[in-house]
């Protein structure tokens, strides 16, 4: 028991519980051994990182402890060092919380359309759930979706957006502001929104003006000159398409700009399988003939890709990671507090 | 020093072990794969990929020539449907590829790549039946780049999907989130 007890506070069980989470963390961070490196909390949640952090855990709790013992007999508060372990507990255990807890998933939001809370309403694959987790009760309403442009070859942007947020139960409405810079909390959910584009509305026709298909199909079109591609059911078309919201912004100039009408412009490209049988610019409301079809776009949609994201562990880590924080500025604080030649008398008492 | 050596040691086990096909994307990563060969057999699949869609256009679609083609179902009901579609308007196309040069191969990883591919091809819209003796349009040269998106499946590459460029467009950069979830 007394074994035990050693082996637990010892600093080599400490430093190598660290190491062995800290290697995890770099591996999985740097994707050696993975096609696509994986995020910080998904590392984390994996097996191995979790028993690495059980025992932390225990270990770091040990160590309290003792350490809040030690203080109480020498008299000594100690705040730094308990605020220190305790960071570091709380951070664990908001770790091990998230792992069974988290919600995260991404949705696909048009402009004037809404979103149930469903969880089948995510985009397949973008869903990722601990064990416990469950979808976030709510309603969102997409009213207004703002882009903004900062240049460069394919662009920046900005994505802001206006939501009507419908909380649990139809208990409240009210309106959200989300954004593509930082995520945005409401009821404990947290809500970023990923990318944006636009879904013209195509109209397909044949020659005689029978109605082949029409469809709002979300495309990748920000920042202005990203292209994205559309494929029509039965049909043997690729539609390759640009938009460009202000005509000055095109750099793309081998092909004539037409004059016609204001506003926005589309650059289109159509292949049949490996022959291009279309490419130029399109007014929209205008109908362009395309091989043996006939295609016109009439109506332009926003839309917002938006993460949402259901995590309780995260409001233990935060705070976690606050308290350690606070911890080094006390400890830091307290040292430079000491006058030098008390360190002085020290060090020479230790040297003898 | 010795504990937590033996830590570090028992971490890269566990993150080997814990991730698929860790050892492929290890040696893909240090640079340990046949690339050469790997760029050889993604060209092969590509040439082959044109000359059997030739083939398969010239024979009206004949079924037979759909296994032959080195591509996802997807791709090949795409050509299928062309065909068909063709068929009923009472045409087949000619197509016949001039010149093509790889101009870059782009592996994503070991099971992934990418090939940007300038082809010239001729085409010519034919009678259904009675084919070269009845053209129903001029010999059209179509000067292409195409972007191919191939898998390593069953040790073969086949092409998911591919995109049609005109000569010297700007292309898109290659969505690799979305193409490694193919």
């Amino acid at each position: 028991m007394v074994k035990l007890k050693n082996l637990i506070i010892s600093s080599e069980a400490l430093a190598a519980c660290a190491a062995f989470i800290v290697t995890y963390v770099c591996l999985g961070l740097s994707g050696i051994f993975s096609s696509v490196p994986s995020s910080l909390m998904k590392i984390l949640h994996k097996p191995p990182a979790l028993i690495g952090l059980l025992f932390l855990l225990v270990i770091i709790f040990v160590r309290l402890l003792i350490f809040a013992k030690a203080r109480s007999t020498a008299g000594q508060n100690g705040v730094s060092g308990i605020l220190f372990y305790m960071g570091i507990i709380l951070t664990i255990i908001g770790i091990l919380v998230s792992s069974q807890m988290r919600f995260e998933g991404r949705i696909y939001l048009p402009e004037g359309e809404s979103f149930s809370g469903d969880a089948r309403g995510y985009i397949e694959g973008s869903v990722y759930a601990g064990k416990r987790s469950f979808p976030p009760a709510m309603k969102l309403h997409m009213t207004n979706i703002s882009p903004f442009f900062r240049g460069g070859r394919f662009g920046s942007g900005s994505i802001a957006s206006e939501l009507l947020y419908t909380g649990v139960g139809n208990k409240y409405e009210k309106k959200m502001k989300i954004n593509s810079a930082v995520p945005v909390l409401a009821d404990g959910v947290f809500f970023r929104i990923r990318s944006f584009g636009y879904a013209p509305f195509y109209r397909l026709t044949d020659s005689s003006g029978k109605l082949l298909d029409e469809a709002y199909p979300m495309l990748r079109l920000f920042p202005p000159g990203a292209e994205d591609s559309f494929r029509v059911e039965k049909q043997p078309y690729t539609f390759y398409m640009k938009y460009y919201p202000d005509r000055a912004v095109i750099r793309d100039k081998k092909i004539p700009i037409p004059e016609q009408g204001k506003g926005g412009l589309y650059k289109l490209r159509v292949a049949r399988n490996l022959e291009v049988v279309f490419n130029g610019y399109v007014v929209p409301n205008e109908i362009y003939q395309v091989d043996s079809t006939y295609i016109s776009f009439e109506d332009l949609r926003k839309w917002a890709e938006i993460e949402i994201v259901k995590d309780y562990g995260i409001f233990m880590i935060a705070p976690g990671l606050l308290m350690i924080f606070v911890s080094i500025l006390l400890g830091w604080r307290r040292k430079t507090n000491v006058p030098k030649e008390v360190f002085g008398k020290e060090s020479v008492e230790e040297n003898r | 020093m010795k504990v937590c050596a033996c830590a570090v040691i028992l971490s890269v086990f566990a993150a080997f072990i814990t991730v698929p096909s860790a050892w492929d994307n290890l040696r893909f990563k240090i640079g340990n794969y046949d690339i050469e060969g790997e760029t050889a057999l993604v060209k092969n699949a590509i040439r082959q990929f044109s000359a059997h869609i030739a083939g398969f256009y010239d024979s009206g679609g004949a079924a037979a020539g759909l296994n032959t083609i080195p591509a996802a179902n997807m791709v090949k009901r795409r050509i299928a449907m062309d065909i068909r579609d063709l068929i009923d308007k009472g045409k087949v196309l000619a197509i016949d590829r001039d010149k093509s040069s790889v101009k870059q191969i782009l592996f994503a990883d070991l099971t992934h790549a990418v090939a940007v591919v300038d082809e010239d091809w001729f085409s010519q819209y034919q009678d259904a039946q009675l084919r070269a003796r009845k053209p129903l349009s001029a010999k059209k040269a179509g000067f292409i780049t195409v972007r191919y998106f191939l898998k390593k499946m069953w040790s073969r590459w086949i092409i998911i999907d591919y995109e049609v460029y005109l000569r010297d467009d700007e292309m898109m950069p290659v969505p690799f989130e979305q193409f490694l979830q193919w």
